[in-house]
């Protein structure tokens, strides 16, 4: 400051009369002028590093270092600690329902749904229908009727065959919890049509049909003759994951109490191969559910409704197991829910699971998506006039609005013989679009990551350099002096 | 009230003896005489007590409070450990009058009970502790940190009925069992509140220093030259500010105030919880002269305390079982208590094991144990609170219990000035039995049955 009185040189008669003020704005405009374009410039660089740190992170989610240990973590669950009465007798009755619905497998809905409704009767249970779905309720003979358990078993399999001895397990089931005295919530087992139909049906006409709130529910999957390894599959429909205590409850109570082993999405986890690869394996099977919205099992459509729910998948092979241990396995986990006093609250829900007992905390994965939408919000900045382009982003919120009455993502075709705008209305809708994008990705990360991460790898900043490239070739964007 | 056979007689050839004899007493005789009748009398059981100290053995009754402070379901085992604590203390002879038995919930009709309207608390089920005779005093939602609290400090609505009171004595020797979820100097009530152990050191100085129902102008506190005090009347106190100059007082009871008067720390509120006035916090973190006593004119606003009222009980035994057990009893500073506790700071209390098919945990560990030599007590057991506590094993009960003895005969200071805490003993946290000497060798009996 005190240059400026010190300087004693007489202005130049010839130049502009600059005030010393003069002189120290312009020199404050100037600053900050190589100030941002050292930034411009280097936004590109600073994407790429965004977008590397990102990708490798990905990479690192199926190596053991960012996992924890599961446990269950809502103290009144109590997993495998209490005796189980089904057996062989209830075994047998099993059999002898599954030879009747192998009689009527290929029949009529009206058919199967009176023979499954008929069966819950004679077993005393109250039953009923809705158009694609039986049901029967169970009232055990001290429980309140305010909450329920909903157990569910459909006639088609995720694999797409018959579910007939699911659906004879949850007869069984039926005969089985009658007459029992320690039960608190009451049951409502459901037989819906087809994969996903009927239970998507059920839930949506049982309010009138009895009391009780659904917490949790089970939905049971056995296509094949005997089973070797129990598989959960625990995804909802757009990626909404049920409690993590649900999964860890069935899957300790199946070691433990049923005797399987426990298998997520039926993939292998074979120790003989390399953790990364078997890890990396299961990642890639639940980004292919969650990151399209796509339910793994039928229990899917239940995470709509807050219910955490999961899909015992009983993989198909000459193994050692059959309706006794899947018996055991649902009677004890339905114990442990037994034991609930309120909806699942204390364990996660949001995680990622690379194999069986382990998983991946949210702060674990989610600065990846941070990153990877960081380096495209960063893509907007660089921009003179963002308002310019502002109202031709107004046909694309158009497009995706009739793209959501419709419920198709083909709506946006339409986007490509739409007229596009020239020069700073190109540019600075391409930045406005960058930065709704990129703030886009992270939220969604939080509720379904994969979607989140598919969208980042679609609006990846390849193309992006690519085009800002073209740009400086054009010579329409000032970047210094 | 029994007097024993000597008593009786020393009391019948006093009155008799003028009309007898017609001549004076011998004054030994006298002495005697004048102490049973002001109840400083030796009238103790037949085994030696060492140890007790200035209040002498006036015990002739006693009570048990048993507390299970957690609900639900999964708590099953701490219903247990009351319930089964509660069949022991009766077998060994206090009656149910002189119990009061606090459960949070009723498990035994829980609706996931496969064997309704029975608590059992070991794994085979061979007895059922809920059966006929059991009386709970406080159930369900009644038990409260508040309701605790009044039980022990007595202060209840008139409407209360006598079964819900504790009306103990200053011959009382009280049996405190409490069983529940806790952690550094809490115990949890019914999930959503939680007791500390400053709350139950205070109701326990309370129980102590119990007064008739008159008005009284308390102990006050200055800051600087302004001075607070409280005005009681029955159990309402009242904070007024203190009036520099009080009416002339007899001098004498105030003597021994006078060297805690010039002393800079602070006094505290009596019914209030004041924690500097903690015997064992070692500094005050406020600047002492901010509590500087600065003129002598202080000194005329307190008013004694009468050092013969009775007290609410003779000797407390305070017996806990929670997670980190060992705190919740480390905040004592009342006279004539023996606590223990089944597991040290930073160490959780395990269950013993499970029923599989009521399919929850049945009873704790250190309950377990604990009951377990219980069981080979009997009423005539001469068996001392030392053999009691020589049978813990850390080992097999999974934590550190912990056993504190040291107020059990310690006269008691009554105004206790942190900067004098050298000359207090902490009690200590994780002493064993056999570092106790002489404190703990208490018959187990003078917390169980009379003595005749």
């Amino acid at each position: 400051m005190l240059r400026r009185f010190r300087r004693a040189q007489p202005p130049e008669l010839t130049s502009i009369n600059y005030t010393p003020e003069h002189v120290a704005l312009a020199k404050t405009i100037a600053r900050r002028r190589r100030i941002v374009s050292a930034i411009a410039r280097s936004i590109p660089l600073i994407r790429l590093l965004l977008v590397s740190v990102g990708i490798s992170w990905l990479l690192a989610l199926p190596y053991e270092g960012l996992w924890k240990e599961t446990y269950v973590d809502e103290h009144a669950i109590q997993p495998a600690q209490v005796t189980m009465y089904f057996d062989w007798a209830n075994v047998h009755r099993a059999d002898r329902y599954l030879d009747e619905l192998e009689r009527i497998a290929n029949a009529t809905f009206e058919e199967r749904s009176s023979y499954t409704a008929s069966t819950f009767a004679d077993a005393g249970l109250s039953s009923g229908n809705t158009s694609h779905a039986t049901f029967a309720h169970v009232a055990p003979p001290r429980s309140a009727g305010t909450e329920t358990i909903l157990v569910s078993a459909n006639w088609i399999s995720r694999d797409g065959g018959p579910n007939l001895r699911g659906v004879a397990m949850l007869l069984a089931l039926g005969d089985f919890l009658r007459g029992q005295n320690h039960w608190a919530f009451d049951f409502v087992l459901v037989v819906g049509d087809s994969y996903l139909t009927g239970l998507e049906d059920f839930m949506r006409n049982y309010h009138s049909l009895f009391p009780g709130v659904l917490w949790t529910a089970l939905n049971i999957d056995y296509p094949g003759h005997s089973f070797s390894h129990l598989g959960l599959f625990y995804e909802g429909v757009n990626g909404r994951l049920p409690n993590q205590d649900v999964v860890n409850t069935v899957a300790h109570v199946a070691r433990y109490a049923g005797g399987s082993p426990i298998r997520y999405h039926d993939v292998d986890a074979d120790q003989a191969r390399s953790g990364y690869l078997v890890a990396a394996k299961h990642l890639l099977a639940h980004f292919s559910f969650a990151a399209l919205g796509r339910p793994s099992g039928a229990h899917g459509v239940l995470a709509r409704h807050r219910i955490d729910a999961v899909t015992l998948y009983c993989s198909p092979a000459e193994g050692p197991h059959g309706f006794h241990t899947l018996g055991r396995t649902l009677e004890s986990t339905l114990r442990s829910y037994n034991n609930l006093l309120e909806r699942l609250h204390a364990s996660y829900f949001f995680y990622l699971l690379p194999r069986p007992d382990r998983f991946i905390p949210v702060g674990h994965y989610l600065p990846a998506a941070v990153l990877l939408g960081a380096s495209i919000t960063i893509g907007g900045f660089d921009c003179q006039e963002p308002l310019a382009g502002l109202l031709w982003l107004v046909p694309a919120f158009v497009i995706g609005y009739i793209g959501w009455i419709l419920q198709t993502p083909l709506v946006s075709l339409v986007a490509l013989v739409l007229p596009r705008p020239q020069g700073n209305a190109r540019h600075s809708m391409s930045a406005l679009a960058h930065l709704l994008y990129g703030a886009l990705i992270p939220t969604l990360a939080m509720v379904n990551f994969p979607q989140a991460i598919l969208l980042a790898t679609i609006g990846s900043p390849g193309t992006d350099i690519i085009d800002s490239a073209s740009w400086r070739a054009e010579g329409t964007v000032v970047r210094d002096r | 009230m029994l007097i024993s056979l000597r008593a009786a007689l020393l009391a019948a050839v006093a009155l008799l003896a003028p009309f007898v004899v017609g001549q004076e007493l011998p004054p030994q005789l006298t002495q005697q005489v004048a102490d049973l009748f002001a109840g400083n009398g030796s009238v103790s059981s037949g085994a030696t007590v060492a140890g007790i100290g200035a209040t002498g053995g006036r015990h002739t009754n006693n009570w048990a409070v048993l507390v299970c402070a957690s609900r639900y379901w999964f708590n099953y085992r701490h219903m247990a450990n009351t319930l089964a604590m509660y069949r022991t203390i009766k077998r060994l002879g206090i009656p149910d009058s002189n119990i009061i038995l606090m459960l949070a919930d009723d498990v035994a009709c829980n609706a996931r009970n496969a064997f309704p309207a029975t608590v059992y608390a070991n794994a085979g089920r061979q007895m059922d502790l809920y059966g006929d005779g059991i009386e709970v005093d406080y159930r369900g939602y009644e038990v409260t940190v508040e309701s605790f609290l009044r039980l022990l400090t007595g202060r209840h609505p008139d409407h209360l009925p006598p079964s819900k009171r504790l009306l103990t004595d200053a011959s009382s020797n009280v049996f405190i069992y409490m069983t529940g979820h806790g952690g550094n100097e809490f115990l949890k009530f019914q999930d959503n509140e939680e007791v500390s152990a400053f709350d139950i050191a205070d109701a326990i100085e309370q129980m102590w220093e119990k007064r008739s129902v008159r008005a009284d102008v308390g102990i006050g506190v200055c800051f600087g030259t302004v001075c607070v005090g409280t005005v009681c009347v029955g159990a309402v106190c009242v904070a007024l500010p203190a009036l520099p100059v009080l009416p002339a007082l007899p001098a004498l009871p105030a003597l021994p105030l006078l060297p805690a008067l010039l002393d800079v720390a602070p006094v505290s509120m009596r019914g209030v919880a004041s924690p500097d006035s903690y015997p064992h916090r070692p500094t005050p973190s406020v600047p002492l002269s901010h509590f500087a006593f600065r003129t002598p004119l202080a000194a005329l606003m307190l008013y004694p305390h009468n050092a013969d009222v009775p007290s609410r009980f003779n000797k407390l035994l305070y017996v806990v079982d929670t997670c980190q057990a060992n705190t919740m009893f480390s905040k004592f500073y009342s006279p004539n208590i023996i606590s223990t506790g089944s597991s040290s700071l930073g160490e959780n209390s395990y269950s013993h094991h499970h029923d599989l098919d009521i399919g929850v945990a049945v009873i704790d560990s250190f309950t377990h144990y604990i009951l377990e030599y219980l069981e080979t007590l009997g009423k005539s057991s001469k068996a001392t609170l030392k053999d009691f506590f020589n049978t813990y094993d850390p080992a097999r009960i999974q934590s550190h219990p912990g056993i504190s003895t040291e107020l059990s005969h310690t006269p008691r200071r009554r105004f206790s000035s942190p900067t004098s805490s050298a000359e207090w003993p902490p009690p200590s946290q994780n002493v064993l039995a056999a570092s106790q000497g002489s404190r703990a060798a208490v018959p187990f009996s003078e917390f169980v049955h009379p003595t005749s």
